[in-house]
């Protein structure tokens, strides 16, 4: 009876789960066709690529025309290149590697419950429950770099997980591969951090000399290459890359993220608390316990003023490992109680597999309420319309034709809706906009640039960024914007330094503000004659 | 299989160690810059540093199973 709930309570979660990656497909092949930004900074990420495919740093000066550097390290946009030779800059190539990148890692997690416990539906469950996340939703298929560090970082931890210590050609192998990945999630973006932290402990546990060996050479090698990128960009690569994300931390803005995650995702965490209790009471600490440990702690950086939502991604990828192991296991009745204090003195209830099986379909029935919690759907189109009636969904975000669970609180970003054709037509009425002159234009997001076939000038976040702690002087910026240099400004968030701002406004007018995805673009031609 | 030199015992250590800490933090910093303790933050610091030094007690009985 116990074993028929639980698989209809699997059955039910698989079915919610396989609706959600619909949705997610859906939306990713959506975004693999539109041609502007959709969420502000993907085209900065492209002209990163672009400008690494032409042999030149994005580690620049910023003080200098055209005012442009990254903030991100490189090998996402490395992995780019082909691309950009290829089909020319482009962001649908970016959004399907991103997107194809969270199908790894969601098979990643998959593959790691299968290893652990054996039960084949749960394993996948675990999978797809990484995918079903309203935050992995909303940056997978983007021309971001964040979710390939996930993936990265979660290889790393899988391959690593099985290791024992013991010096054999197997653990050595484990050692490299797991080292390599972690090399590639840091230098995909500096957040992986943490997962090296968990990496290091979990060796130094099982063979310490091991671990101090391979973190001198790990560090040696990191080093050397962070300090090759610095020394060869004269600085840029520290001031742009280290320096530039030291931003203000918002207390407000995490503990809205942190209830906002619960609210969605408790269910799962729950599980992977409780199945990391149980190991550190009962069992040795296993690599993907520590993962989450410092992964939960790491999210408190989601606080910080330009993070958000998917600095949580890593911390999902592993609950969902941990939470998938604790319902395996109670499933197939395979969790022991070796006795100390604790069983002790509960002794009087028996930890048999039977008992524990009882608790079975409790942990099913979590992954039921999560497939419930985190419903995203688009409400028109593709039968999403006729499911949203027959669900009663309507529209709780700023677009009429998408409903996400989440509702929204401050660093959480508003996206998810599928571009519609007026989103398209009103990006290409920006880009005549802007190429109707033949000088360049100061935009706060690249697409316009590209699509107007003009170079890419400034990163607005990032001048605003360095600008704000003392590190970017804007005088040259605001010498040309005073000339009326720029054939036309496009803003969207006004995200730049106050004199810039100041000097657009002094010289530039508003001529038109078009929608597109939700945000108002307001495009400002020169004033004439210059005041 | 190399044993680990790591106990749970010596983690519950740490832990106990890492909430005092925590707690005396927040108490000395809050009282040297404000002269005066509270707020919510400040009571949610000392609240999360004795959670965690009650987790670091009940580590302590593991003894020497390793980590």
């Amino acid at each position: 009876m116990t074993r028929t709930l639980t698989r209809i309570l699997i059955g039910a979660a698989l079915l919610l789960m396989i609706g959600h990656l619909i949705v997610y497909g859906v939306y990713a092949l959506s975004l693999a066709r539109f041609p502007f930004d959709y969420d502000q900074g993907e085209g900065f990420e492209l002209n990163d690529t672009v400008l690494l495919s032409q042999g030149q740093s994005p580690y620049r000066a910023n003080e200098v025309y055209p005012f442009y550097a990254s903030n991100y390290p490189p090998l996402y946009h490395v992995l780019l290149i082909p691309f950009v030779w290829l089909f020319g800059p482009a962001y649908w190539y970016g959004r399907l590697f991103g997107f194809a990148a969270t199908l790894i890692a969601a098979a990643a997690i998959g593959f790691a419950v299968q290893r652990e416990t054996r039960v084949r539906s749960i394993s996948v469950l675990a999978g797809l429950a990484f995918l079903a996340s309203n935050y992995i939703y909303h940056i997978g298929p983007l021309f971001r770099q964040h979710m390939t560090m996930v993936m990265f970082e979660t290889l790393a931890i899988v391959v690593i997980a099985t290791y024992d210590g013991t010096s054999n050609r197997n653990n050595r192998r484990k050692l490299w591969i797991g080292l390599l990945l972690l090399l590639a999630a840091g230098f995909t973006k500096q957040l992986a951090i943490v997962t090296v932290a968990a990496f290091f402990i979990f060796v130094f546990l099982r063979n310490p000399r091991c671990a101090i060996r391979c973190a001198i050479g790990f560090g040696t090698i990191a080093g050397m290459l962070f300090l090759l990128l610095n020394i060869s960009t004269a600085g840029q690569w520290w001031l742009n890359i280290i320096t530039a994300n030291v931003n203000q931390y918002l207390v407000g803005q995490f503990i809205g993220l942190a209830r906002q995650f619960f609210g969605l995702h408790g269910a799962l965490f729950i599980l992977a608390v409780l199945y990391a209790l149980y190991e550190l009471y009962f069992m040795r600490l296993s690599a993907y316990t520590l993962w989450f440990g410092l992964a939960t702690v790491d999210a408190v950086l989601a606080g910080k003023w330009g993070a958000g939502d998917s600095y949580f991604a890593t911390m999902i990828a592993a609950m969902c490992i941990l939470a998938g192991v604790l319902s395996a296991r109670l499933y197939s009745g395979t969790l022991t109680f070796p006795k100390n204090y604790i069983t002790r003195a509960v002794s009087r209830i028996r930890f048999s597999p039977d008992l524990l099986k009882r608790l079975a379909p409790l942990a099913a029935l979590a992954f039921v309420l999560y497939g419930l919690s985190v419903i995203h759907l688009p409400l028109d189109g593709a039968g999403f319309g006729a499911l949203a009636q027959l669900l009663n969904l309507k529209s709780n975000t700023k677009f009429p034709n998408f409903y996400d669970s989440a509702g929204w609180t401050m660093g959480y970003a508003t996206i998810g809706q599928l571009p519609s054709e007026a989103d398209t037509t009103n990006g290409w009425r920006i880009v005549a906009l802007a190429a109707a002159d033949d000088r360049p234009i100061l935009s706060e997001e690249a697409a316009f640039s590209f699509q107007a076939k003009k170079p890419v000038i400034s990163n607005p976040t990032q001048l605003l960024n360095l600008y704000q702690n003392g590190h970017y002087d804007p005088a040259e910026l605001v010498a040309m914007i005073k000339k009326q240099a720029f054939g036309a400004v496009i803003f969207r968030a006004r995200f730049y330094p106050t004199p810039v701002l100041e000097a657009v406004d002094a010289a530039y007018q508003p001529i038109a503000t078009i929608p597109m995805n939700g945000y108002d673009y307001t495009i400002l031609l020169p004033r004439s004659p210059v005041p | 299989m190399p044993a680990s030199i790591i106990t749970k015992r010596q983690l519950g250590l740490l832990f106990i160690t890492a909430g005092v800490m925590v707690i005396a933090g927040v108490l000395i910093f809050d009282l040297l810059r404000h002269h005066e303790f509270g707020g919510a933050y400040q009571w949610a610091a000392i609240a999360g540093g004795g959670l965690l030094s009650v987790l670091g007690a009940t580590l302590l009985p593991l003894g020497d199973d390793p980590l």
